[in-house]
């Protein structure tokens, strides 16, 4: 999907619901009942996205914070908002990007590499109603089945 | 009410304030198993999840537990709107349906709507609209689970309380016909759809009952297996808005002094949750009867705990009630016709092998 490196995005209310959680976002479709999972710099990435941040400042602030090249982390960072644009989690926002929100990244000392961000998807709304939380899971929790259920 | 120590454990984690709730965590955890807990603690997680998280402490079931709040948070995204759209369909076909219990509770007093499971989903209708309640619920997929037809007709409700239906996704919900679950009483569920008040679920605005009634069913299904409504009550008198001489007098005007009562001493004895000045005092004015405390004792216990003896006796309170709600007349062919509703089958002459097993198990 092309999209214009300077336009911003906001989540796509109401089908489109999102909590962060212990550094990772659970949003779902509730048109499909769709679950997803953002993990690690994809949590990152939809906190300022959510914020309606243009994608050129996400850059900007994950390479203050990340040790790779800012071509790595931009090429990271498009290929999620193409993942999230395609799903619909995200929508083109008509106002102007938001410059007022400061990124929320700890920066002491050693810069971390930046991991590809993931968009993990859950499809099965019948499949994760069933997942029992307590015995059916592996050591990450629910909606991660164990490996004897998968 | 004799709650057991990991019960008491249990809540007091759940309530999330301060380094009380940490140490009862460590308490609870170290007397229970995660993989087989006690009935009555699993919806009780995703609040016991949040006192940990508030605290910042590690555990290694921390991650099951944090799985447990995200499949609640999911699972209630889900339902709400179903609720709030079943509910609109019914208003639609001029059928009051009433939002109650956890559905009503998790959006408007829980300090975040992914903290109480909502599974079920509770509607309550009238009675006498229960038909085209049923009728509604088919036309948008749902169908009674187990879908079997003598489970919708009017002989079964008239012994009954609601019914469970599921849609295609496996979400489920229930659509009852009466609104106190232990206490089939059609002047009571009159009360409540008359003093019913407007939520909001989302984007939808729907009919729950007001918060005092809200605080009697809480009171009433209070007990050791329905942990639950013991936070559901603790947070109906933080944050519900109650109006306590509606609820002083709907207590004296339906004979439920003593569960409520029951429920709220054990709130103020556990978390020091207090009433305003001079409730209970009124509350416990009112006369309670030997019968009556023999009942409340056996509604509080655990299944498990009953005796053959108790077992028998809560059989023979349900009945009486069933008659006082039904106006059918006591004798054999009533209790033969109850107890094929209790135990939902298809006909009477199938009630010799359904006892059978039961006395076997």
């Amino acid at each position: 999907m092309l999209v214009s490196p300077h336009q911003n995005f906001r989540v796509n209310q109401p089908a489109v619901i999102a909590e962060v959680i212990d550094n990772e976002a659970i949003v779902v479709n509730l048109d499909s009942g769709a679950y997803y999972s953002l993990r690690g710099s994809a949590c990152t990435i939809w906190e300022m996205l959510a914020q309606q941040m243009a994608v050129p400042a996400v850059v900007q602030s994950l390479a203050q914070h990340y040790a790779d090249s800012p071509e790595t982390i931009q090429s990271g960072v498009e290929s999620l908002v193409a993942d999230l644009l395609n799903e619909q989690l995200l929508v083109p926002a008509d106002g102007a990007p938001d410059s007022t929100h400061e990124p929320a990244l700890s920066t002491n000392g050693e810069r971390p590499p930046f991991a590809t961000p993931v968009l993990e998807k859950y499809t099965d709304m019948a499949e994760l109603l069933l997942l029992d939380p307590i015995h059916d899971v592996d050591a990450a929790g629910w909606p991660h089945p164990a490996p004897d259920r998968q | 009410m004799n709650l057991s120590a990991e019960a008491k454990y249990a809540l007091a984690a759940a309530t999330g304030s301060g380094p009380g709730a940490v140490d009862a965590f460590r308490e609870w955890q170290a007397r229970v198993n995660l993989d087989e807990l006690p009935a009555g603690h699993y919806p009780l997680l995703p609040l016991i999840y949040r006192t940990l998280q508030r605290s910042e402490i590690e555990h290694p079931w921390l991650p099951r537990l944090a799985g447990i709040y995200r499949k609640v948070w999911y699972a209630n995204q889900l339902l709400l709107p179903a609720v709030a759209a079943m509910a609109g369909a019914m208003a639609a076909g001029d059928v009051e349906a009433l939002v109650v219990d956890g559905a009503a509770l998790a959006p408007t007093v829980y300090p975040d709507p992914a903290l109480r499971p909502i599974q079920p989903p509770i509607l309550v209708v009238r009675s006498a609209d229960a038909d085209r309640a049923i009728d509604i619920l088919h036309s948008f997929g749902w169908r009674a689970e187990p879908d079997a037809p003598h489970l919708l007709s009017a002989d079964y409700r008239a012994w009954s309380h609601g019914q469970r239906f599921a849609d295609t996704d496996q979400q489920s919900l229930w659509l009852g016909w009466h609104g106190a679950t232990g206490y089939p009483c059609p002047e009571l569920d009159e009360e409540m759809h008359r003093s019913s008040t407007s939520i909001a679920l989302g984007t939808a605005t729907v009919s729950a009952p007001c918060p005092a009634i809200q605080l009697v069913l809480a009171c009433l299904s209070a007990g050791k297996t329905n942990l639950i409504a013991f936070m559901d009550a603790a947070y109906l008198i933080e944050r519900g808005a109650v109006a306590w001489p509606h609820l002083v007098e709907v207590a004296r005007r339906f004979r439920l002094s003593l569960p409520v009562v029951d429920t709220l001493s054990t709130l103020g004895e556990l978390f020091g949750i207090t009433v305003p000045e001079g409730m209970l005092v009124e509350l416990r004015s009112f006369p309670v009867t030997d019968q009556e405390r023999h009942a409340q004792h056996l509604a509080t216990m655990a299944p498990a705990e009953r005796s053959l003896r108790d077992r028998a006796s809560w059989l023979s309170i349900r009945y009486r009630r069933a008659l006082a709600c039904n106006g059918a007349k006591p004798g054999v062919g009533t209790f033969a016709v109850f107890l094929q509703h209790s135990f939902h089958l298809a006909s009477p002459w199938q009630l010799p092998t359904a006892v059978a097993a039961r006395l076997v198990r």
